[in-house]
């Protein structure tokens, strides 16, 4: 069967769109085979009613993970790989509507999970940027200090960037949850 | 810190009342699932991902324990605490039903 590559990204919080990205790929018949960072190999199938779901699992300890993965698996969820802390699962449906949680505290834990052990480790970055720029902003700072000063200053301005990035995410899937469509 | 549990799980969500009430006697994961689903004429079908956010916020809240491991499968069983709030929380259900009917609920 033939293999094809697909590139794409999917930040932390964009996970409902990698998974809508998986099925749109199962419906044309492709079924996923592995992920590294931001591409997605496929292989051509006849089987073309999967539905892909991702759960966020931080670091279980390998006992935890031998249970949880039991658990889906007696739920007929297959497990398929594990990528930067997202377990990636797909069941066999024809109806579109299956899904690895059931109710909408836990669709809002794993998005807390995600918010509180991915997201959060951005903000003492940012707050050091600050003070660094607020309180050192003297003519007495040597020229190496301003080297790194410049240094910090444009990293940190991509972390910003990324900062408004996942919020802006992070709200958008909220709103989802809470509006019900996913 | 009861208290404080109390506030968190009462009133309870639908998944949590059901495997804790099912945890009276002890199982796993997906045991439950069976038996919510005959309990519920399939109406309630809790899915593994809440299952398991679930069962590991009841361990360790100390509602429910691990009792032993069954090849990969852990079987939990209610707790002390688990049984109180269950109680508490079949009470208010009773209230809720009473007056649901039009009746005036009587704490006895």
């Amino acid at each position: 069967m033939r293999t094809i590559n697909k590139y794409r990204f999917f930040s932390i919080f964009q996970y409902d769109q990698e998974e809508e990205f998986l099925n749109e790929m199962s419906r044309k018949g492709y079924e996923l085979v592995d992920i590294s960072f931001i591409k997605y190999k496929f292989k051509e199938t006849k089987d073309k009613d999967y539905v892909y779901k991702l759960d966020y699992i931080g670091n279980l300890k390998e006992d935890e993970l031998e249970e949880y993965k039991q658990l889906f698996a007696d739920n007929g969820w297959e497990y398929l790989l594990t990528l930067y802390e997202y377990a990636y699962f797909r069941k066999k449906s024809m109806v579109k509507e299956v899904d690895i949680f059931s109710d909408r505290e836990s669709k809002l834990n794993m998005l807390h999970n995600i918010l509180i052990k991915r997201a959060l480790l951005m903000i003492p970055f940012i707050v050091l940027m600050i003070y660094i720029n607020i309180f050192y902003d003297t003519e007495t700072s040597s020229s190496f200090f301003e080297a790194i000063k410049a240094f910090i200053t444009s990293v940190g301005s991509i972390y910003v960037l990324t900062f408004i990035f996942l919020a802006y995410n992070y709200f958008r899937i909220k709103n989802k949850i809470d509006k019900g469509l996913i | 810190m009861e208290k404080n549990i109390e506030r968190i799980y009462i009133p309870m969500t639908e998944t949590a009342f059901y495997i804790l009430y099912s945890l009276q006697e002890p199982m796993h994961g997906y045991n439950i699932v069976q038996l919510v689903l005959k309990m519920t004429a399939g109406q309630i079908d809790i899915a593994p991902g809440t299952m398991y956010g679930t069962l590991s916020k009841m361990e360790k809240d100390g509602l429910i324990e691990l009792v032993k491991k069954e090849d990969k499968r852990k079987i939990y069983k209610i707790t002390d605490l688990g049984k109180k709030l269950l109680e508490i929380e079949i009470k208010r259900i009773e209230r809720l039903y009473k007056n649901s009917r039009g009746e005036i609920y009587e704490n006895y």
